[in-house]
């Protein structure tokens, strides 16, 4: 029997046979069905689709069910600058579909009642950062790899490779990266004295924000070999946690005490390594 | 273009959804600037997400950019965060194509589809820089000229343009250009574009009686342009989709719809050309959805082998078809049933009326048996969400024709009882009502629109006629109608209190949560306009009209 993994997602109002049923059918599944809830489970694919057909009126939708075991992956490596930095995730992820099927490259579609292709985004960049090294790795039904040349995106994002991927995301640990500084007052050599101290402290803890409210986190564990640059403005090179925790912007800029805050800092991914800053691919 | 661009980067970080201030979207048009002789700045009166979703503006954008020296680009209204982070950094208002300030534009085009946006015509104007009343503009100011449904009355606005086109753009644009290309001062060519069948030229057509002016149609519009390789926005937008359009026109003519009466005579797509353009439309876009446009998609005569075609192409390449505007009977149920394998969300009908009798007086032919067949073939099929749309104070209304509009619902909620496949799901069944607009050029022009008092009577008796906790009943609130009502029927007066309301702060009027009615009425009383003579008074049958002497049978 060969794997899927998935999530099942009740919604209320589900029938008791029914969700008795599904109960049954996916093990250890045992929520109240009262209430959206979530949950993993490992099951055969077509057992899982005979298992939706058995089940007609039942209020409830199976999403992000991918089968791991016939599934041909590309990795696409792209770069989102410029005018592209604004372009949120949610709207990226739509752009780059319209772009595949515009190629006519044949997107795999999960199953269920709404299918989607399956896509994933290594490091999901927030809006108004830079990323010359961004990875999404795509499910085709062919397993030619793409002409990358006839993915044609807006200005400022360009498919720069594409290969079979080896090792999953979550190797991924340590960006490189450069933080453009700009500041609305004339940069002195104090300021860049200033900065270079704020970031070699022993421990730089910032508030983050988390869904249970804000907490303290030392980040300076995980920003490391900082380095300035001086021309207009100030840009800041360094090599900060990927993952596990995410070193935003926020927390560069929270690492500075007011006064020494810049306007706003534009941060630029420019390579991303594993743990023993081995460059990902 | 530097100067805007560095600008933009220091900005767009603090507004919501900056993506749609920076252009760069695929297929968007740009080109070299020495190559181009006129540049236009198409002006749409609203933010991106509601503009890009107009056809109108895809339609000219292609046109216009299909000419070699010249260059369209697109403008939108910037949502109030960006509006003040331009207006702190003195940043003018510019083309998202090429970032120039659009105030060295050779012409620059406003779309005026709905009356509320007329604020934001005069906002953007004083965002580019432009003086607003033509009589203030020089040589060297853009050429403003205007265009879209709203010009069937073009009054309100006159004192703002030097041109309106009346009827549809896409034959008309190309010989307004070449009579730009052929002039070398404005005056010269206000002139010749007076001359052009649909365009009026305010300062030109005489102030107390102006000339007629008709309106200008596309004859063929099989052959005419439609696009289908247009740009694909990389953010989201109203209507996220590719779009076909079926038929101009529509041969229903109830009462109190004005593209019904200005949009004359029905002009039809062949099948054939239709399912071409559809699939180019997906090819080109990456879309994984189409729309079947039209004022009434069930009256296209060639719908069941239009959609056998599309969905032969589209069902194993995962297309989804999307039929806005079908009328409320089974064969379009079963239609939509055919069409749409998945997502049975929502059903919305729009009776418009709630009695048979109201109905039939305002021409819409819908009967209840209709209404409820069509939902008895849609409960069947799994559906369980029904939108009701009604007009309250349609001429001639009484109470018993709104306590039949909870009757209609409540008949709908047995209808339901009687077929669903299964009862515990429940059903949604939800009335939405606006308050009726006379608009111009209808049969009911010269109507009276209840008094918003009256209105909020009539909506607190269907209230309380509705007795199932199945049935949701909205209402929209009857202030903008009401605004809305003086602005469509007003003459040249109404474009003072128009700038006296816009000084004192309005802007996107459509959105409720900046419509300021104590702005408006302000403004009203400032200019010393009644908005009472324009909204709820009854014209006597020999009242000359503002509109007279637009046109709309000469197609």
């Amino acid at each position: 029997m060969k794997a899927c993994r998935g999530t099942l997602l009740l919604y209320e109002g589900v029938d008791c046979n029914c969700s008795e049923g599904i109960r049954k059918t996916f093990n250890g599944f045992s929520q109240h069905t009262n209430f959206a809830v979530n949950t993993s489970f490992h099951y055969s694919a077509s057992a899982l689709a005979g298992t939706i057909k058995s089940f007609p009126d039942a209020l409830w939708t199976v999403t992000k069910i991918w089968m791991e075991y016939n599934m041909q992956k590309i990795r696409l490596r792209y770069a989102k600058t410029d005018k592209a930095m604004y372009i949120s995730h949610l709207d990226l992820m739509a752009t780059m579909q319209r772009a595949f099927l515009r190629a006519g490259i044949k997107l795999k579609y999960s199953e269920g009642f709404n299918p989607h292709p399956y896509m994933s985004v290594a490091l999901p960049l927030s809006v108004g950062n830079e990323s010359l090294c961004e990875l999404m790795d795509i499910a085709v039904e062919d397993d030619a790899l793409t002409d990358i040349k006839k993915i044609k995106l807006p200005e400022g994002i360009e498919v720069l490779e594409a290969y079979k991927p080896v090792r999953k995301f979550n190797e991924i640990t340590w960006a490189e990266i450069t933080g453009s500084m700009y500041y609305e007052t004339k940069i002195s050599d104090m300021l860049i004295e200033t900065l270079a101290k704020c970031y070699s402290r022993q421990n730089i803890v910032v508030s983050k924000r988390t869904k249970r409210g804000n907490k303290d986190l030392d980040i300076a564990p995980y920003i490391k070999n900082v380095s300035f640059d001086v021309t207009d403005i100030i840009t800041m090179n360094a090599i900060i946690s990927a993952q596990n925790p995410t070193i935003s912007t926020d927390d560069i800029m929270n690492a500075l005490n007011d006064e020494n805050k810049p306007e706003y800092i534009r941060i630029k991914r420019i390579e991303i390594y594993d743990s023993n800053m081995v460059l990902f691919k | 273009m530097e100067m805007i661009k560095q600008k933009l980067e220091k900005i767009l970080h603090k507004v919501q959804k900056p993506a749609r201030y920076t252009g760069g979207e695929y297929k968007q048009v740009v080109k070299n600037k020495q190559d181009v002789k006129v540049r236009v700045a198409f002006c749409f009166p609203d933010t991106y997400e509601i503009g890009m979703s107009n056809l109108g503006l895809r339609i000219l954008y292609g046109i216009l950019n299909s000419i070699e020296d010249v260059w369209c680009e697109r403008v939108f209204a910037p949502w109030v965060d960006m509006e003040a982070e331009m207006r702190n950094n003195g940043m003018p208002l510019y083309g998202l194509e090429s970032y120039d300030a659009i105030n060295k534009f050779d012409i620059v085009a406003f779309s005026l589809g709905y009356e509320l946006s007329y604020t934001n015509v005069l906002n953007m104007l004083d965002l580019a820089g432009i003086p607003l009343r033509s009589a203030d503009r020089g040589e060297n100011d853009p050429v403003v000229i205007a265009g879209g449904s709203c010009c069937y009355n073009p009054e309100p606005m006159t004192a703002f343009f030097d041109l309106f086109v009346v009827g549809e753009g896409e034959e008309v644009i190309i010989e307004l250009i070449d009579a730009y290309k052929s002039k070398t001062d404005k005056a010269g060519f206000l002139k010749s574009a007076a001359n052009l069948e649909g365009v009026y030229v305010p300062a030109l057509h005489g102030t107390d009686s102006p000339q007629p002016v008709i309106k200008r149609i596309v004859k063929d519009l099989d052959k005419s342009y439609f696009p289908v390789d247009t740009i694909v926005p990389s953010t989201g937008i109203v209507h996220d989709r590719a779009m076909l359009e079926l038929f101009r026109g529509c041969i229903r003519g109830c009462s109190f719809c004005q593209a019904g009466h200005t949009g004359t005579p029905v002009r039809s797509r062949s099948p054939q050309t239709l399912t071409e353009q559809g699939k180019a439309a997906i090819v080109n876009s990456g879309y994984d959805e189409l729309a079947l446009l039209s004022l009434s998609t069930s009256d296209y005569k060639y719908l069941d082998e239009l959609c056998d075609n599309l969905l032969q192409w589209c069902q194993p390449r995962k297309i989804n078809l999307s039929l806005p505007s079908l009328r409320a009977d089974s064969f379009s149920i079963e239609l939509m049933e055919r069409v749409q394998k998945v997502r049975k969300s929502g059903l919305t009908f729009a009776p418009e009326a709630g009695s048979q009798r109201l109905r039939d007086y305002i021409n819409k032919k819908i009967t209840k048996e209709d209404l409820l067949e069509a939902c008895r073939v849609a409960f069947e099929g799994g559906w369980n969400s029904v939108k009701l749309y009604f007009m309250l104070g349609l001429p001639t209304e009484t109470d018993e024709d709104i306590k039949a509009i909870a009757e209609l619902a409540h008949d709908v909620h047995q209808t339901w009882r009687d077929n669903t496949r299964n009862r515990n799901r429940g059903v949604r069944i939800t009335i939405s009502t606006s308050c009726f607009i006379p608009k111009p050029h209808t049969p009911f022009e010269r109507k009276a629109q209840i008094p918003i008092s009256e209105y909020l009577r009539r909506v607190d008796l269907l209230r309380s006629s509705i007795r199932s906790n199945a049935i949701t009943y909205n209402w929209h609130s009857p202030e903008q109608g009401y605004i809305e009502a003086a602005l469509s029927r007003g003459d040249k007066k109404i474009g003072d209190v128009i700038e006296a309301t816009w000084k004192l702060g309005s802007r996107m009027d459509s959105w409720s949560e900046h419509f300021s009615f104590d702005s408006w009425i302000n403004a009203f009383n400032n200019c010393s306009v009644e908005p009472d003579f324009y909204a709820t008074r009854e014209r006597n049958k020999n009242e000359s009209l503002p509109w007279d002497f637009i046109v709309i049978r000469g197609g």
